[in-house]
C-alpha cells in the first residue's frame, strides 16, 4: 500500500478532516521538537514550543496553499521560535543578551567531542546556528530550506558551506 | 584545482554531490597537498559530530497533549458546522416560502397579462438579492463575532457585489475588534478581483493593522492580486521596527513578486 503524501493529507486537513492532523503529527512531531530543542535546550519549553506548532497548523490550516508541508510546518515552528526568544529577550532585559543562547544544563552531550560542539554553536549567530540545525542536523533540504525562508535553493547552499566552514574553523582552533 | 576550489568543494564531495570529472580532480589535488588533506579530514570529523547529535524523544506529555487539542478543535468544529446550518436553512426556507407565495401571485396575474409577467419574474428576482443583502448587511452588526464572520462568508456567494457591500466588509476589515472577523473579510474581500474599492480597502488595512497573522494574510491577498500599490505600505512595513521577522520575511518574499 503507498503510504500518502504528507501535502495531500494536508490539503485534506485545510478541508475539514482534522483527524487527519494525528497522522502529520506523528510523522513531525520528533523533528519538529528536536530542531526547537538544538535550539533553545530546554525541554518542556520545547515541548510547549512543539504543541503549539501543530495547534497553530491546525488554526491557520486554510492558509496551507499545497506547497512542501515540511516548509510550511518548519515555517510555523521558526515562527514560535523568534516570538519565544522575542518574549525571553523582554523577560531578560537586564540581563547579558549573550547568555540566552546558552545551553541549560538539562541537555547533555553524549560525549566531550559533542559537548565541544554545542560550545562552539553557542558562537555563530541564531541564524547561522538555525541553518545548520536545520540542514545538517535535521536533514531539511536546500530547496525546502529556500521554500520555508523565500530563497532559492543555491543561495541557502552557499550560506550554508559558509557557516559549516565557520564552524569548522572555530571548533579546530578552539580544540 | 588549487586549494581554494578544494576547499570549495568539499562539502559537496562529502555531500556526494560532486560531478566525477571534478570529483578526479578533487582527488587529484588531495594526494599532493598536505593541508587540504587535514582539512577534509577536520571536516569529516564535524560530519561525524553531527551525527552524534542525540535525537530525543519528547515525553508523553506532548503526545497527550497534541490529542487534547486535536479532540476539542473537533468538537469546536461540528459546533461551527451545526451552526453554519442552522442559519441559511431557515432564512433560506423563509425568502423560499415567500418568493413562492409572490411568484404564484404574479404567475396567477401574469395569466391574464402575459408579455409582462417575464418583466415582472426579473423585477421579483431583484427584490430577492436585495433582501438577501441587507440581511447580511445586518447580520453584519451583529453582536456575535462568530455571526458576523458568518455574514462575511455569505459574501462569497455574490459574484457582483455592489458598494455598498464592499464598503460594509471594508468596515470589518478596518475596525472589527475581533481579528477573527478581520480575516475573514480580508479574505472576502481579496475575491472581489475586479473591485477597486475592496484592493482600497486592503491596501488601507495593510497600513493600519497590527496583528501580525492578519499582516501575513494582508500581504499574501495583495500579492495573489498582484497589487502594485501595496508595495509602498509594504515597504514600509519592511522598515518599521516592531515588525516581527517572520512578517517581514513574508514582506520580502511578497515585494519579489510584485517588482
Amino acid at each position: 500500500m503507498q503510504t500518502r503524501s504528507d501535502e495531500d493529507i494536508m490539503m485534506a486537513v485545510a478541508q475539514g478532516e482534522l483527524q487527519l492532523m494525528a497522522e502529520l503529527f506523528e510523522r513531525y512531531h520528533k523533528r519538529i521538537y528536536n530542531f526547537l530543542l538544538q535550539m533553545v535546550g530546554d525541554r518542556a519549553v520545547c515541548e510547549d514550543l512543539t504543541q503549539n506548532v501543530f495547534y497553530k497548523a491546525i488554526k491557520y490550516k486554510h492558509s496551507y496553499r499545497g506547497g512542501k508541508f515540511v516548509s510550511w510546518i518548519f515555517r510555523i515552528a521558526r515562527n514560535n521560535l523568534a516570538d519565544h526568544f522575542e518574549k525571553q529577550k523582554r523577560l531578560n532585559q537586564n540581563i547579558d543578551v549573550e547568555a540566552l543562547g546558552e545551553r541549560p544544563e538539562s541537555v547533555q552531550a553524549p560525549n566531550e567531542e559533542v559537548a565541544h560542539l554545542y560550545q562552539v554553536m553557542e558562537r555563530l549567530d541564531v541564524a547561522e546556528k538555525e541553518l545548520i540545525i536545520m540542514h545538517r542536523l535535521q536533514g531539511i533540504s536546500y530547496e525546502d530550506i529556500a521554500e520555508m525562508t523565500g530563497s532559492t535553493a543555491g543561495a541557502v547552499k552557499v550560506k550554508a558551506h559558509r557557516v559549516v566552514k565557520k564552524l569548522r574553523k572555530i571548533y579546530f582552533e578552539s580544540a | 584545482m588549487d586549494c581554494k576550489q578544494f576547499e570549495n568543494n568539499i562539502l559537496d564531495y562529502l555531500d556526494g554531490s560532486l560531478a566525477e570529472a571534478e570529483k578526479q580532480r578533487f582527488k587529484a589535488h588531495l594526494q599532493s597537498c598536505a593541508s587540504c588533506q587535514a582539512e577534509l579530514e577536520a571536516q569529516q570529523k564535524l560530519m561525524t559530530l553531527f551525527g552524534q547529535v542525540p535525537q530525543e524523544t519528547p515525553s508523553d506529555r506532548l503526545r497527550d497533549g497534541f490529542l487534547d487539542m486535536l479532540a476539542e478543535e473537533q468538537q469546536a468544529q461540528v459546533v461551527h458546522m451545526a451552526h453554519k446550518k442552522e442559519f441559511p436553512w431557515k432564512t433560506a426556507f423563509q425568502i423560499a416560502a415567500s418568493i413562492a407565495l409572490v411568484m404564484g401571485g404574479f404567475f396567477l396575474g401574469g395569466l391574464r397579462s402575459g408579455d409582462t409577467s417575464q418583466e415582472q419574474i426579473s423585477a421579483l428576482q431583484q427584490e430577492s438579492k436585495v433582501l438577501k443583502q441587507q440581511m447580511m448587511l445586518a447580520l453584519m452588526e451583529n453582536r456575535s463575532p462568530s455571526k458576523r464572520i458568518q455574514a462575511v462568508n455569505y459574501t462569497e456567494e455574490i459574484a457582483q457585489p455592489d458598494a455598498t457591500l464592499i464598503k460594509a466588509l471594508a468596515d470589518r476589515l478596518l475596525y472589527d475588534a475581533n481579528s477573527n472577523v478581520r480575516l475573514a473579510a480580508a479574505e472576502a474581500l481579496g475575491n472581489f478581483k475586479s473591485s477597486q474599492q475592496a484592493r482600497a480597502a486592503l491596501i488601507e488595512a495593510l497600513n493600519t493593522e497590527k496583528d501580525p497573522s492578519l499582516q501575513i494574510e494582508l500581504i499574501g491577498i495583495l500579492v495573489r492580486l498582484q497589487e502594485k500599490r501595496a508595495l509602498e505600505p509594504m515597504k514600509k512595513l519592511l522598515e518599521t521596527q516592531e515588525t516581527p521577522i517572520y512578517v517581514k520575511e513574508q514582506l520580502n518574499n511578497g515585494i519579489t513578486q510584485l517588482i
